[in-house]
């Protein structure tokens, strides 16, 4: 799959655009399979971006487009098919339901395609540690442990993109390095190309680019 | 899809959804009820508006009267002034037996009396059975009977006589009447059998053409002028009406004027209640429709989530539909059988006043709730549709 971006802004950065920007009123592209790290403090639209690119905002000058084809003609099916099959996510909000348990919370994934067996599923829990948790319902579980949810439920369909939002804000060190070798499996399993951001530059992949949203403090 | 029903129906919108039901129930049911209403008042108040255009009037009996019976016949003037009245819109003349008539059903009921006939033209029947026909061939005549006298037997005669039994409608029609009509030196036997039950003219009738046969053929002589008229009126109310009867000294069944006025209060109440349940159906349709459109934009975060992990927005229509709509038909399902054993049980009652009521549930009732489960659904759909979109 490739992601362009073309002269792409988003309305509200309008006002408080940096003058050099990597992506910003930039033309690039994600090709297949690209790894891409995404530098940026906060407040300089990195969720907004790839909030942009998973559809959930329409709010940007610019186009974003999607295998040569512009996401704003897609119809909520097509969204729909795209992020079944194609592209996957971690929001920095994570997007779990709170009232249902951490199970639950997979399965609502897994059903959807049938990608990964419930014994992979326990496996890939058992390494996060937090298989004994799952019965909680997510919303009695501390900001790290829904993590370890939330990028387990990314890797449960195919997808030739994925997308990472601070995936690891409240991990400590060994479950990162737990979580990105799991993604990390995944996306090579799928030969898949992979969106991650940051408040900094990390070493959790090997990455082919690195973008900065905002040069001036960068 | 059992995990999103999960989520659309957790605690967290359990009560608002039972808040939500009980008031649509209660709003449908108060609803068909009001409509199963207006229907009975309609039924009786028709009925009495029926009865109110006819109007059966003869001369006040005073002490003239006792010695010549003929103060009480209409004189051809009399008739012709009668009809020619703008407020009349047609007369009928009764006319009754000159021959004498002796019944017998000493066999069924030990009983033989003297009896009288009358007869006015079929147009002026409210009840006209296909048997009440008179073939000069045969010797069998139909009588139809004021059902008044048929209550004044079973609540007063059979009462108080233990020889008479109480009878039913079905059973008096059953029960062959031997008669015996003489006169002019002749006489003859004919089976008389009641055919049917007037509510507007308090006689004993027999058709037309075979009153005039036996007058004509035992009567002793000339036909008299007729006692009494029935008239049908525009509106039994009327001023001039009133004033021309009381100028003439005639005498009215005053009954009939009541019923007119009753049925005009009826009238009056089953347009407040119609007007009342109208508000009803708007009000629990807009409670309803508010209620659950908080539910589904409670649950716009649910469906946000579940739209990012890939769930098609037609999936989760259908699963919100489905709940809804099994809510909606449950509903009016139970609604409707409630109501169905309701108006058994109180038409039961209204028929032992005397009313006469179907006991089964309208089919306009029914017609009416599914039209509104298909309207409900059809707004359901729409409002569903657009808080998934959001």
């Amino acid at each position: 799959m490739r992601i362009e971006l073309v002269q792409l802004m988003p309305e509200p950065l309008v006002e408080i655009a940096p003058k050099h920007s990597d992506v910003w009123q930039q033309t690039l592209q994600l090709t297949d399979g690209q790894w891409t790290q995404l530098v940026a403090p906060s407040g300089r639209g990195k969720s907004t971006l790839l909030n942009i690119i998973y559809g959930n905002r329409t709010d940007y000058r610019g186009e974003v487009l999607i295998d040569g084809k512009s996401t704003r003609t897609f119809t909520p099916n097509d969204w729909a098919a795209l992020r079944r099959e194609k592209l996957s996510v971690v929001f920095q909000d994570l997007r779990l339901f709170p009232d249902l348990s951490g199970w639950d919370n997979l399965m609502l994934k897994q059903q959807l395609t049938n990608t990964v067996t419930k014994d992979e599923v326990a496996e890939m829990a058992t390494k996060l540690g937090i298989l004994r948790l799952l019965d909680k319902p997510c919303g009695n579980m501390s900001f790290g442990e829904r993590q370890r949810v939330a990028i387990i439920r990314s890797l449960l369909q195919p997808f030739e993109y994925i997308l990472l939002d601070e995936p690891f804000s409240h991990l400590d060190e060994n479950n990162r390095q737990i979580g990105a070798q799991l993604i990390q499996d995944a996306c090579h399993q799928r030969k898949a190309g992979l969106l991650i951001a940051g408040l900094g530059a990390d070493r959790y992949f090997t990455y082919h680019q690195s973008l900065q949203l905002d040069e001036a403090n960068g | 899809m059992k995990l999103t029903g999960k989520i659309f129906w957790g605690k967290q919108s359990r009560w608002q959804l039972i808040v939500a039901t009980a008031g649509f129930w209660i709003g449908l049911f108060i609803t068909l009820l009001s409509i199963q209403f207006y229907l009975d008042i309609r039924q009786i108040v028709k009925r009495g508006e029926e009865e109110k255009s006819f109007i059966i009037v003869n001369k006040t009996v005073n002490v003239l009267n006792m010695f010549d019976k003929s103060v009480s016949m209409f004189s051809e003037e009399q008739l012709d002034s009668l009809q020619s009245q703008p407020f009349v819109k047609d007369i009928g003349l009764f006319r009754t037996n000159t021959f004498n008539i002796y019944a017998d059903v000493s066999d069924q009921m030990g009983l033989a009396f003297d009896l009288y006939m009358e007869s006015v033209p079929d147009r002026f029947l409210d009840t006209l059975p296909a048997s009440f026909d008179w073939d000069s061939n045969e010797d069998f005549v139909p009588i139809l009977i004021a059902s008044d006298f048929l209550r004044i037997y079973n609540f007063s005669l059979a009462m108080s006589q233990k020889s008479m039994p109480q009878l039913s409608p079905a059973t008096i029609k059953l029960i062959p009447i031997s008669i015996k009509i003489a006169g002019n030196g002749q006489q003859r036997m004919v089976t008389a059998k009641v055919v049917g039950f007037t509510d507007r003219i308090p006689s004993v009738l027999v058709p037309e053409n075979f009153l005039l046969w036996a007058n004509e053929t035992y009567g002793t002589g000339p036909s008299p002028q007729p006692t009494r008229v029935i008239m049908e009126v525009d509106d039994p109310a009327n001023a001039q009406l009133k004033q021309y009867l009381q100028e003439k000294n005639y005498d009215t069944n005053q009954d009939q004027l009541r019923l007119g006025s009753m049925a005009n209060t009826l009238k009056i109440i089953s347009g407040i209640s119609g007007t009342v349940g109208g508000l009803f159906v708007f009000l629990s349709f807009a409670i309803f429709l508010m209620n659950f459109q908080l539910i589904i934009s409670r649950a716009k975060t649910e469906i946000g989530i579940l739209l990012d992990l890939g769930y098609r927005p037609t999936q989760l229509a259908y699963t919100l539909n489905k709940q809804f709509f099994l809510i909606l038909l449950g509903c009016v399902a139970t609604v409707l059988v409630v109501e169905a054993v309701l108006v058994a049980a109180v038409h039961a009652n209204l028929l032992e006043y005397g009313f006469e009521v179907t006991q089964t549930i309208s089919w306009f009732i029914i017609a009416a709730a599914l039209g509104l489960l298909l309207l409900l659904q059809g707004l359901l759909y729409l409002s569903i549709k657009a808080g998934i979109k959001r």
